[in-house]
């Protein structure tokens, strides 16, 4: 399923990177690399680093040991953030009455630099129809964002991320807060996307169920990393040394 | 009746007023959006606190105001962006010691009471010509700079984090985004007063959300209902003999209060008529009603 690149270097590399909030250490020489086309979900109980993983590899947070690589480079010298889609799990703009359309919130995912004529640009370019379509969005381009569901909401997210024809997601948590239906379709989305573009994922998640049905690999986090191993060859060991309690690993086949 | 535009101090006051009046919504749209409403007025105290310096000192007091807000709106962005003091704490801080220092400048100067007092509650027919060109000259350029930053600014409003992942400089975007508001502020004291600077900013912005389109058409909504407000309230206050800051504060709260009021009977009309269009099966748009609504 996934399209791998052979000669293109892994999408993401954290190397022996650590990282603290004051005396607390968050991240602890946590080493893994995310090759390109893999789904790699990421998974740890709550405090684990996992949200400061996400903020290390997209350069949010220096790390204090050890560096991330970010498609090959440097992440505090990269540049190239067309190439790399970020799906948080708040975002501000949903908590107030933001008056912006679909259409124009995807089109930010275009952004290239000071553009002093933006103000006169019109949202709703090819790129961002293309956006909208393959994030299954296009009936809602004029609505206004704050007026969606939030199944809805994250599609925009997600459309917004790949106008720009970004080769990495990164989403954090995206099924917070919707129903069964909406995770369903999100996850249809994050396989497509996959199938047809070979699109890398990396995904922040408490869903056990979802990790074993979608992800091609997992890393196991609690400050330190436990386990980076293929799906099918993660234990309920790794699990158990993750989280610190005892985890019964149940796979049912689904036809 | 004698005609608001034989008098060239009241023409004077229209034009700046009205300039005054586009671009304060247009911050203040930023602003809201970002939950900062109240750094208006902490500016506008630390404005006043600049206003009563240069009366004391005999120089322009716009043009002393204006570095003194800059500056605490910068301390103001970095107190926010380090997370030294949280957002609320940071804006008390500074507006009560610019309080401070305007009530001791006032306690040791003799006779700054009157000027003070225009700067406090709003003098707009009272500009100097210093004033007027400040504020003439200053607006463009806020206008001017919002244009060119325009997707930056929006972006890093609707979320800091995100913006920054796709390249925008959120942390240099924001200072220009707190020096812009202090400077607009400042201007905005001379018309409606330091203690009703912050409405100005923020009523039109609200009145213009309330209409639910997108970003541009926000702006400009707002900025034509801010300007409306201005030029209404000095109307109001010329004929009426009132204070020019309250009529006009008063004419943004009724446009808000209009905004409101009709921003539900739409909702209110647009909800029955899709109940009356749900208990008709066969009227073939009742399906797409629902999603073309906000279009």
């Amino acid at each position: 399923m996934s399209v791998a690149r052979e000669s293109a270097p892994p999408a993401l590399t954290f190397d022996d990177v650590s990282y603290a909030y004051g005396l607390t250490p968050a991240v602890d020489h946590v080493s893994f690399s995310v090759e390109r086309g893999e789904f790699v979900a990421l998974i740890g109980p709550n405090g684990s680093g996992k949200t400061t993983l996400i903020k290390l590899a997209l350069g949010l947070e220096r790390p204090q040991s050890g560096r991330v690589l970010l498609l090959g480079q440097a992440v505090e010298r990269f540049t190239q953030w067309r190439r790399v889609g970020y799906v948080p799990q708040f975002v501000n703009a949903f908590s107030v009455r933001f008056p912006a359309t679909v259409s124009e919130v995807v089109s930010h995912g275009l952004y290239r630099g000071l553009d002093p004529l933006a103000l006169f640009r019109r949202s709703l370019s090819p790129g961002v129809e293309r956006g909208l379509e393959q994030a299954g969005i296009s009936e809602l381009r004029n609505r206004l964002v704050s007026e969606l569901s939030g199944g809805q909401q994250r599609r925009v997210l997600i459309a917004r991320a790949l106008v720009s024809g970004a080769e990495l997601l990164v989403l954090d948590e995206p099924t917070t807060g919707l129903d069964q239906p909406g995770q369903e379709q999100l996850y249809a989305l994050l396989r497509r996307l996959r199938g047809e573009r070979g699109i890398t994922i990396l995904l922040v998640t408490h869903d056990l169920g979802v990790v074993l049905h979608e992800a091609s690999r997992v890393a196991c986090v609690n400050q330190r990393l436990f386990a980076y191993v293929p799906t099918q060859e993660l234990t309920p060991s790794d699990l158990s040394k993750t989280y610190g309690t005892t985890v019964d690993l149940v796979v049912h086949q689904h036809e | 009746m004698p005609d608001i535009f034989e008098f060239g101090f009241m023409v004077r006051a229209l034009i700046v007023g009205g300039l005054v009046g586009v671009v304060c919504p247009i911050l203040g749209t930023f602003l809201v959006l970002r939950r900062l409403s109240l750094i208006a007025d902490t500016l506008a105290h630390v404005a006043l606190a600049g206003a009563a310096i240069g009366l004391m000192l005999h120089q322009s007091p716009l043009l002393v105001a204006l570095p003194v807000s800059a500056a605490a709106s910068l301390l103001l962005e970095w107190l926010r962006s380090s997370q030294r003091l949280s957002g609320d704490a940071s804006l008390a801080l500074v507006l009560y010691s610019a309080l401070a220092v305007a009530v001791i400048v006032l306690s040791l100067s003799v006779g700054l009471g009157a000027g003070v007092l225009g700067y406090l509650f709003g003098n707009i027919v009272t500009a100097t010509r210093v004033d007027v060109w400040a504020i003439a000259v200053l607006s463009l350029g806020a206008l001017l700079l919002v244009g060119l930053l325009y997707t930056e600014l929006v972006q890093s409003t609707f979320d800091p984090v995100l913006a920054r992942v796709s390249g925008v400089p959120v942390g240099r975007v924001n200072l220009v985004l707190a020096l812009l508001t202090s400077v607009t502020v400042t201007l905005s004291m001379r018309v409606v007063g330091a203690l009703l600077v912050g409405a100005l900013i923020v009523f039109p912005t609200l009145a213009a959300l309330q209409a639910g389109r997108g970003f541009r058409l926000t702006l400009l909504i707002g900025a034509f209902l801010g300007a409306l407000s201005v030029l209404v309230g000095l109307t109001v206050s010329f004929y009426q003999d009132i204070a020019p800051g309250g009529a006009i504060v008063l004419t943004a709260i009724a446009i808000l209060a209009a905004a409101t009021l009709g921003r539900r009977a739409v909702v209110y009309v647009g909800a029955r008529t899709a109940t009356a269009s749900r208990s008709k099966p066969s009227t073939p748009s009742a399906g797409g009603g629902a999603l073309s609504r906000g279009g």
